[in-house]
């Protein structure tokens, strides 16, 4: 009888083969979870970087209106008649290249969450399951033992798991030499932005200190300041609230692009650790969590 | 006699043929192999190749990555920020002083002084910003060229399903053709 022949030889290679991708299985499956777990963060990154970026170009406006308001308030001799039209400084062309490199990584890491995807296994089985329903109706082969109908869907699985998981640590060093370039240049910078949000904050905050009292309408000073104090202090209070919200919006800019920063340093380490000959997935979950932690805003 | 010597013939004939079989057969099957060989080095080729030219890109700019700002722009850069500075925190009371000497015209020049003293500080950040814009367009295009090759590859992985969707069809239609034919 050889279809009894063809089906015990045909169970007996299946198990075979299942066996010793088996082995390796387990390896592949964990690259691709982590693979997915590093791409997600890394467009988490790249999607702070961007939106820093477009808080640094919203700096432009925020400076005119800034400075629009010190040369009204400090105009020995306002005229009602003219308004104050202080030059705004424009980052646009420096801002646009790295806007673009930035959404091209973010491009790059959506296509590399793609590629870890689970989908592809599961295509594959359902693929292989069709194809040995249909070959168990052909009337020479007859019905595929249940077991060897499985172990070959399984197998399928397994195959495509092995080859996706060797093009994610492909990738996985590819997108490391990336990310290393990204984050140096990141860092290279992050000084120069510094500067920026500090002038364009400091241009703002330091002339509160030097504004006359007199500047100001008591009563209305009185709405923002609720402290039992008397009026000329009021005001001395009113200019601090002013100077002090000035101070936090550049600390909070600053701490955003140096976070991004940090950010990518991490994303780096991440693949570094995914591209060792044996990942430690403890280490590699630990520094996806903290970039987590570091992008997300405490709920 | 003429019998035996006739079936002698045929299978002395019969076993050329099969020799002339069998080195036909190693010879299409060494073809088939070279042409696997070639087909396999060609994809791997271009894999290489793919690997190739983000690693390229990505290694080229590393050599011309200056990220330090000469001394001197740091020098001037603080120079012009003390200057700021020492204005910020006194302006009301020199406005109020250039006015009283010079009138709207004194106070209109001293602001556009701090007007220049700003734009000098910007352009000497935009042209630290500038030196590493070359360097953001060669990232653009390595990260370009790794979701190009990362397309590539979902692309070999889905073909992985469609191959077995369509041998199953195939199948099908085999079993629908043999249920029709009565065989």
């Amino acid at each position: 009888m050889p279809t009894i022949r063809f089906r015990s030889r045909l169970s007996s290679c299946a198990l075979a083969l299942a066996l010793a991708i088996l082995v390796s299985a387990c390896a592949a499956k964990s690259a691709r979870s982590m693979g997915a777990a590093v791409a997600l963060r890394g467009q988490a990154v790249a999607d702070a970087a961007l939106k820093a970026y477009e808080s640094l170009e919203q700096q432009q406006a925020i400076d005119k209106r800034q400075q629009d308001f010190i040369r009204v308030m400090t105009n020995p001799n306002p005229n009602p008649s003219t308004l104050p039209d202080a030059p705004a400084p424009d980052f646009t062309l420096q801002l646009a290249p790295r806007m673009r490199a930035y959404r091209a990584l973010r491009d790059a890491y959506t296509a590399f969450h793609q590629i870890s995807d689970t989908a592809f296994g599961a295509e594959t089985r359902k693929a292989t399951a069709a194809l040995t329903e249909s070959l168990s109706n052909l009337k020479a082969i007859g019905d595929l033992p249940a077991s060897v109908s499985g172990a070959l869907a399984g197998l399928s699985d397994l195959v495509v798991q092995s080859v996706q998981a060797g093009e994610i640590r492909q990738h996985n060093r590819l997108l490391l030499q990336v990310t290393e370039r990204y984050r140096v240049l990141w860092d290279a910078d992050l000084p120069i932005w510094r500067d920026y949000v500090r002038r364009v904050y400091k241009d703002y905050a330091d002339p509160i200190g030097s504004l006359p009292g007199d500047r100001f309408d008591p009563k209305a000073v009185g709405e923002f300041v609720k402290d039992p104090v008397a009026a000329p202090l009021k005001v001395q209070l009113y200019k601090l609230q002013l100077r002090d919200a000035a101070r936090a919006k550049a600390d909070e800019l600053e701490t955003r692009l140096r976070d991004v920063g940090r950010a990518l340093q991490l994303l780096e380490n991440a693949h570094a650790e995914l591209a060792k000959e044996r990942p430690s997935l403890l280490d590699a979950t630990e520094l996806v969590d903290t970039i987590r932690g570091l992008l997300e805003p405490p709920k | 006699m003429a019998k035996r010597a006739a079936s002698r013939r045929t299978s002395k004939d019969r076993g050329t043929r099969r020799k002339t079989a069998t080195r036909k057969t190693a010879k299409r099957k060494t073809a088939k192999r070279k042409t696997a060989k070639r087909k396999a080095t060609k994809r791997k080729s271009a894999k290489r190749r793919a690997v190739n030219r983000v690693t390229a890109a990505v290694a080229a700019p590393r050599a011309a990555l200056d990220v330090t700002a000469p001394a001197d722009e740091e020098k001037l850069k603080a120079e012009l920020d003390a200057a700021i500075s020492a204005f910020n925190v006194r302006r009301a009371p020199l406005l109020q002083k250039a006015f009283d000497e010079g009138g709207d015209a004194a106070v209109t020049a001293l602001e556009q002084q701090h007007d220049a003293l700003r734009s000098a500080f910007f352009d000497l950040l935009r042209r630290q910003l500038d030196r590493n814009n070359a360097q953001f367009e060669e990232l653009t295009k390595a990260a370009t060229q790794e979701t190009a090759a990362l397309k590539e590859a979902i692309e070999k992985l889905e073909k992985v399903a469609s191959i077995i969707k369509r041998a199953a069809s195939v199948v099908g239609m085999i079993g629908k053709v043999i249920t029709v034919l009565g065989v």
